[in-house]
């Protein structure tokens, strides 16, 4: 096996932000995110349901990944596994994911380098692929500012794509 | 000067040199125009008989002036000299000639051309020797040179895009479509691949009654008021699947293009039409031009390409041109080409023309043998073509969804109603193609005829190659392509593909629509490759998944490496692998190693059908696994091959965790994706992927309970609480962790499994009670040593294809599990019955041998050997100070004890069969 410890640069400073004309791009820490699956998981959140192109402004909030499961964002602590009562699948994914804030008059269009994405489209979920990265992906607080969610893992990844993409903006 | 620059032009000089010799051209000059305005005629040469070659057009139709170009630092090969516009400092070269176009050493070839017919290549196959040729047509083929320099800061940019109406062209039919559409309310978009709007309305006198580049101006500025976007020096070169279009947007030379990928509601092809050849005797010298590229760079660039111009022309269209040169000073003389056979006399430019006995003295010969709408778009996304009889050409017919041609794309070639089917149609309304006054009287090749006439200018395909490809039967125009290469690399039909089914249909006496086109395919014009990647390049191909512990593993001094899509530590230390994976394996079998085994599968099943679904899954019973118990198990494959192996934990009725292979947690999760929704009831049953929620610390060696036990984990870790294959979860330092008791290095172990923010904290707890009692980092290298010690498989490394869990020696759920599961009857098919089916052993050699490489083959036989299969893993065990082996070999469990040959690289040597389990058979280790 050949080392590639210097193939694969370390770590970045978690820190760190990128900035661009009309962009910064930092990373987020939620305190809590909670999977949650079932028949009716939509209607059993008590947060509000955030799909595309929903701006939410609330820091708890679910997002919606298909058409029976919920992330729940800052929400309510939960028991993890199966819920009988509630008919409710339950896990804390807390550090499954990283988060990423984008924010600016060019978020849109650093996004769209990674994704096909047009606020004028809309979708009930919020799961897409973004530099061929799986993202959950929402509008927070205003027009231009956008919150993704990627696993833990691939965060080095997406980080280097942004930082790529941003380089084209102007 | 034969063609010149004529009054009226102005903009900045620039200086360049084309094949050595400087020149001056004029902003906004293309590399073609600037050249014919210093009367340069020779700019390439073909492909193959290095015949001299001069621009046929003005722009994408252009197949012979072709350039390698520098400016600078940068150079690009391959640059088509109708398409590049001229910068001040460029310094051109023509491809495939040397030293220069003018004067090309190899241009003797086109002596010998009655021996490179067409697939003249494929005949030295059979005679007399391919491999006599075949160093000097690979050092011959081919156009410009790829250098392996990296050009710096060459990086594409990549967006996504939508709109309403996509128009492509922004010639007089798209800017009235875009215009209509954008001030209907749409969000309209145009693409124009010239660096200015007006395509075709620029060669008209007058359009609507106003100056044609005042009716484009108004035009332009009335769809940028109603909210369109226009999008110059921007070629639509493919169009997909949902209205996607490709869209390269050119910056200035040297700089990386930008790929849109846009997605359009409706499309609007507002491609034009272009002049088709006339094939007759050498009408491929420079100097013959299309009427149409003629009038462009009068138009667009002041050039006027000849004074003494013989106009060769079956078509109504050519009496607009002829007025235009004539007005800008040419002597303009006509031939009918439809009646009588003409002949080109000159070499590197025309000086004559004959038909029957007249001789014409010309210094230009412009042809138009008719019209060619430019549908390659329209084929691109499948909309189908009509041959229209009237207009001699093939024409849009049913629509691909949301797509409209209008203009002279779709054969309106007259302007007044050019105009206002774009109009309707930029509108969204429906419209129909207006009936045409052009006319012209039908010409094409006439198989037959004396002299080399050329079909494909670019590859030196000729009639006569035509009539060849004929008579040696690929009289299908796919064939036809493929073996003339007739249409292929840059041109891709635009000036050949009539010419060439037509004349095979005359050949086979059939009608044009019969023979029919070649596939059209994206892209339509030459795309650097660059654009295709964007993001995704070199290790961002396919970029890994990171550790919460790197940073711990790279203060360890770890070795990193890929390891099923994870960046994982392979050993740790100084002093290579070969020196630190065996004193891993010793410190782990001696005290203990602790080891990151994050990657692991954690994939929840909970739900009220969970237990019957993980059943249905797993090829071993898992209804019998109570709550807090570990399984070990299979997952198959419909054709009950071995997709993946791990262990199952219970976590309680209705709650299942599935540690599937590290580099499976993807495709395991899919595959339960799959089956949940498939002969299930998908609202009882729930996947959750946690893996990367969890990470995962694995403590294993004789002293691994010593280690757990300094943690303070609040629960029982003595002996046989929790006992191997067990599964419990507790708190430590006020956070749950999960403690499972399996093992894959056949030593005591307990996987450790707690949330990744703080994996960190465990690790160092972990290593702050190891090192003081031998223990420490465990890399993936030795562990892979370990477990093939104890004769544990890695799937895909120890199984192939075809291998079934009985071949592994798992045959119990085959013969008894009683409720269906995946892979079932595969299992009981005739293949997996086989009794000469490949089964897993053991590969012993002497202490002192070498390692038996992996792939070698087991084998039988003194003369014709016969593989039995092949070694799969092979280490020299620091543990038992041997070599070890796995192996995959047929009959493998009879031949326990039996000595075999195994042959690798000419070398034969002996090996013994063996148990696979080559440590602690007893498992005594194992349950410590």
């Amino acid at each position: 096996m050949r080392d590639d410890s210097k193939r694969w640069p370390a770590p970045r400073d978690p820190g760190d932000v990128i900035e661009a004309p009309g962009l910064s791009v930092k990373k987020l820490h939620v305190s809590q995110l909670t999977l949650l699956s079932g028949r009716r998981a939509l209607h059993q959140t008590k947060l509000p349901l955030v799909a595309w192109p929903d701006v939410v402004t609330s820091d708890s909030l679910a997002v919606v990944l298909r058409r029976d499961r919920v992330m729940e964002v800052n929400g309510p602590a939960r028991t993890d596994g199966w819920d009988n009562t509630e008919s409710l699948a339950i896990s804390d994914v807390s550090d499954a994911y990283a988060q990423v804030e984008l924010t600016g008059e060019n978020a849109l269009s650093l996004l769209r380098r990674g994704t096909e994405l047009d606020p004028k489209i809309p979708s009930r979920s919020t799961a897409r692929l973004c530099f061929g990265l799986g993202v959950s992906l929402y509008r927070f607080r205003d027009d231009t500012t956008f919150r993704l969610h990627v696993a833990s893992a691939h965060d080095e990844a997406l980080w280097h794509a942004l930082s790529d993409a941003a380089k084209h903006l102007s | 000067m034969t063609s010149h620059r004529v009054s009226g032009a102005s903009g900045a000089p620039l200086k360049f040199t084309f094949d050595g010799k400087p020149y001056t051209g004029m902003e906004g000059d293309t590399l073609a125009s600037a050249l014919l305005a210093n009367g340069v005629r020779v700019m390439g040469r073909s492909f193959k008989y290095h015949r001299p070659r001069g621009p046929w057009s003005a722009w994408v139709d252009d197949p012979n002036a072709i350039m390698t170009v520098r400016k600078g630092a940068v150079e690009l090969p391959n640059c088509p000299a109708t398409t590049t516009y001229l910068e001040n400092g460029m310094n051109a070269k023509a491809v495939n000639a040397y030293p220069s176009a003018a004067f090309d050493i190899k241009g003797g070839l086109d002596l010998f051309h009655r021996w490179l017919g067409a697939g003249f290549y494929y005949k030295t196959f059979i005679w007399p020797n391919w491999h006599l040729f075949e160093p000097a047509i690979r050092k011959m083929a081919g156009l410009g040179h790829v250098t392996d320099k990296v050009l710096d800061g060459y990086s594409a940019d990549q967006i996504h895009d939508s709109c309403e109406v996509l128009i492509i062209g922004g010639g007089p039919a798209g800017l009235a479509a875009a215009r209509a559409a954008a001030e209907a309310g749409l969000n309209a978009c145009l693409v124009e691949d010239h660096k200015s709007l007006g395509g075709g309305a620029l060669l008209e006198q007058t359009i609507e009654g106003h100056a044609p580049t005042e009716w484009v101006a108004a035009h332009a500025q009335a769809i940028t008021e109603a909210g369109g976007r226009i999008f110059t020096h921007a070629t639509a070169y493919g169009i997909y699947d949902h209205q996607l279009v490709a869209i390269i947007e050119n910056g200035s030379f040297g700089t990386a293009p930008r790929l849109r990928r846009m997605r359009a509601n409706r499309i609007v092809l507002a491609t034009g039409a272009l002049d088709r050849p006339i094939t007759f005797t050498n009408n491929d010298r420079p100097g013959i031009m299309s009427v149409t590229g003629a009038c462009t760079y009068l138009a667009q660039h002041k050039v006027l390409v000849g004074r003494q111009i013989t106009l060769v022309s079956n078509n109504s269209y050519a009496d607009a041109a002829e007025a235009m040169l004539s007005a800008a000073g040419a002597e303009i003389t006509r031939i009918a080409p439809t009646v009588g056979p003409i002949k080109a006399i000159g070499l590197k430019t025309p000086v004559a023309l004959t038909q029957h006995d007249r001789t014409h003295p010309v210094d230009t010969i412009l042809a138009s043998g008719g019209q060619t709408p430019l549908v390659h778009l329209w084929r691109h996304a499948g909309g189908k073509l009509t041959w229209c009889d009237a207009r001699q050409a093939f024409l849009p017919d049913s629509n691909p969804v949301n797509m409209v041609a209008v203009g002279a794309a779709n054969g309106t070639f007259e302007m007044e109603p050019a105009l206002e089917e774009a109009r309707t149609v930029g509108k969204g309304d429906p419209s129909e193609r207006a009936e045409t006054q052009y006319h012209l009287t039908p010409l094409w090749p006439s198989p037959g005829s004396e002299g080399r006439q050329w079909i494909d200018f670019q590859h030196d395909v000729t009639l006569k190659d035509i009539e060849l490809a004929a008579r040696e039967n690929y009289v299908s125009v796919e064939h036809l392509k493929r073996y003339t290469t007739l249409g292929m690399a840059s041109d891709q039909g635009k000036t050949s593909n009539m010419a060439g089914l037509a004349a095979m249909a005359t050949i086979q006496n059939r009608l044009i629509p019969e023979v029919g086109t070649t596939t059209f395919r994206p892209p339509f014009v030459p795309v650097p490759i660059e654009i295709y990647h964007g993001h995704h390049k070199s290790k961002h191909w396919h970029p890994v998944k990171r550790l919460a512990l790197e940073a711990e593993h790279r203060a360890a001094g770890a070795a990193l490496g890929e390891y099923g899509g994870w960046l994982r530590p392979a050993w740790y230390g100084t002093g290579g692998m070969a020196a630190r994976v065996p004193d891993e394996v010793r410190m782990a079998r001696a005290s203990a190693g602790i080891f990151d085994a994050s990657p692991l599968g954690k994939i929840e099943v909970m739900g009220p059908d969970a237990e019957a679904f993980v059943n249905f899954i797993y090829y071993n019973t898992i209804t019998t696994l109570a709550p807090g118990r570990i399984r070990y198990g299979f997952m198959l494959s419909e054709g009950g091959v071995v997709y993946d192996d791990g262990v199952v934990a219970r976590l309680g009725p209705e709650r299942f965790l599935i540690s599937c292979s590290s580099s499976h947690v993807d495709g395991v999760r899919t595959h339960l994706e799959a089956w949940r929704q498939d002969g299930n009831d998908p609202d009882r049953i729930f996947v959750h992927d946690t893996t990367q929620h969890w990470a995962t610390i694995t403590v294993t060696g004789p002293i691994a309970r010593d280690i757990m036990a300094a943690l303070d984990l609040q629960t029982d870790i003595s002996k046989d609480a929790p006992p191997h294959m067990s599964f419990l979860e507790t708190i430590w330092q006020d956070t749950p962790v999960r403690i499972a008791r399996v093992s894959f290095s056949g030593d005591l172990s307990f996987e450790v499994s707690i949330r990744r923010s703080r994996a960190q904290d465990l690790w160092q707890a972990l290593m702050k009670a190891g090192t003081p009692l031998g223990a420490g980092p465990l890399g993936l290298e030795a562990m892979a040593v370990m477990r093939a010690e104890k004769g544990y498989i890695m799937i895909g490394k120890d199984t192939d294809g075809e291998t079934m869990p009985h071949d592994l020696g798992f045959t119990a759920p085959r013969d008894k599990k009683s409720t269906a599961f995946v892979g079932d009857r595969s299992l009981h098919m005739a293949v997996a019955n086989d009794p000469d089916r490949k089964q897993l052993v053991g590969l012993s050699v002497s202490a002192g041998d070498a390692m038996l490489p992996i792939g070698a083959h087991v084998v039988v036989g003194a003369i014709r050997q016969r593989s039995l299969g092949y070694v799969t893993s092979s280490y020299v065990s620091p543990t038992l100070e041997r070599p070890i082996a796995l192996a995959l070999v047929e009959k493998g469990a009879s031949r326990m004890g039996e000595t075999v040959n195994v042959w690798h690289l000419g070398e034969t040597r002996e090996a013994v069969i063996s148990s696979p389990v080559f440590f602690d058979p007893d498992g005594k280790r194992l349950h410590a």
